[in-house]
């Protein structure tokens, strides 16, 4: 059964299974983007408080806004794709971080594994979707989301930039690896579903596990673990992590 | 692959807050430094080609797209133009980063 085919576009049709999981993928980004709005929406506070730079205080309120619009984006293309069921609830959201670190050790450790990992990550894969995604409808969400994912990571950036200034900071090497293992390997390194058909789903933006890997790998060797490096943070550690894991079709070790 | 661009876009950019290069057909902007405490080696042109003419290099290099027939920014292009690899020299910050 010929289900979807993007009128503007030449992916190839997508059949009833390979729409579920394109919808699935979409229903699962709105689920994250819910619980990125919650997040920033308490970053914000926590920024504001601590008397963060204002600049990164108006990228996380910022932030908190562009979210929400995801939501929205998100869940029209997870219905588009034939999603019925009730939205998938926000995926954590509470704050993270050493449970033993001051508040400002905490803040920066939420911050960097927030913004300067999982958003930097959120960038890559949305960069290497447009690569390769033919569906327009598909291709305009993702370059609508992604031109403000590179905020949300340049507002780690920024903020780790902020805390080095104030000899914060140097605390995070040893906890790469936890902080790595922190940002969705499971799903990363999850093997693709039976009746998975890879070239069909690429051209509707859909990554398999290959592709999430080399991503992953990319993601980290090419942009978070310089931009680390290049405020002084040690990253021996995490990329001692990183080697242990493969960018082949194994999914990663879950162990440290 | 390779994400070496997005560097420069989600790192070195960090500090300033752009109004972004998405659904829009980008002119030149102004021309504000690179992220503080980045020092570069500057190159005149590249392929003989005067990259700092061609493109803007403020918060975002920003160049020509063929995909779009407009200037975009180059971390977005399918195929970036030449000068993406370009470097525009940055004087040194007094103050560098640890």
């Amino acid at each position: 059964m010929k289900v979807h085919a993007d009128p503007g576009g030449s992916p190839p049709a997508l059949d009833a299974t390979q729409s579920r999981f394109v919808a699935n993928t979409w229903a699962s980004r709105a689920s994250s983007e819910r619980a990125a709005a919650l997040r920033f929406e308490r970053l914000t506070n926590t920024l504001r408080a601590s008397q963060a730079p204002q600049a990164v205080v108006d990228l996380a309120q910022r932030a908190v806004v562009d979210e929400r619009r995801h939501i929205g984006l998100c869940d029209g293309l997870a219905a588009h794709f034939g999603w019925t069921d009730p939205p998938l609830p926000p995926g954590p959201h509470a704050a993270i971080g050493p449970p033993q670190a001051s508040a400002s050790e905490r803040l920066l450790y939420e911050m960097v594994s927030s913004c300067c990992l999982s958003e930097t990550l959120n960038a890559c894969m949305l960069r290497a979707i447009l690569d390769r995604a033919l569906s327009p409808m598909i291709r305009d969400t993702t370059r609508s989301i992604l031109g403000d994912e590179v905020h949300h990571a340049r507002l780690g950036w920024l903020y780790l930039e902020h805390a080095r200034h104030a000899d914060l900071g140097e605390y995070l090497g040893p906890l790469l690896p936890r902080m790595l293992r922190g940002i969705g390997v499971e799903h990363i390194g999850a093997p693709d579903p039976p009746g998975w058909d890879g070239p069909s789903l690429a051209a509707w933006g859909e990554l398999d596990q290959a592709a999430r890997l080399a991503i992953f790998h990319a993601a980290m060797r090419d942009v978070v673990l310089p931009g680390l490096e290049r405020v002084g943070v040690p990253t021996a550690q995490g990329r001692k992590w990183l080697a242990s894991t493969t960018e082949s079709s194994q999914p990663m070790a879950p162990s440290a | 692959m390779e994400f070496k661009h997005m560097f420069r876009a989600l790192v070195l950019s960090s500090g300033v807050s752009a109004a972004g290069c998405v659904g829009k057909n980008v002119s030149s902007t102004t021309g504000a430094a690179a992220a503080p405490g980045v020092v570069e080696k500057a190159a005149d042109s590249l392929d003989g080609m005067d990259c700092e003419e061609i493109c803007d290099y403020g918060s975002e290099a920003i160049c020509p797209d063929s995909e779009s027939g407009s200037e975009g920014c180059c971390w977005l292009m399918m195929s970036p133009h030449p000068c993406c690899d370009f470097v525009p020299s940055v004087e040194e910050p007094s103050e560098g980063p640890r």
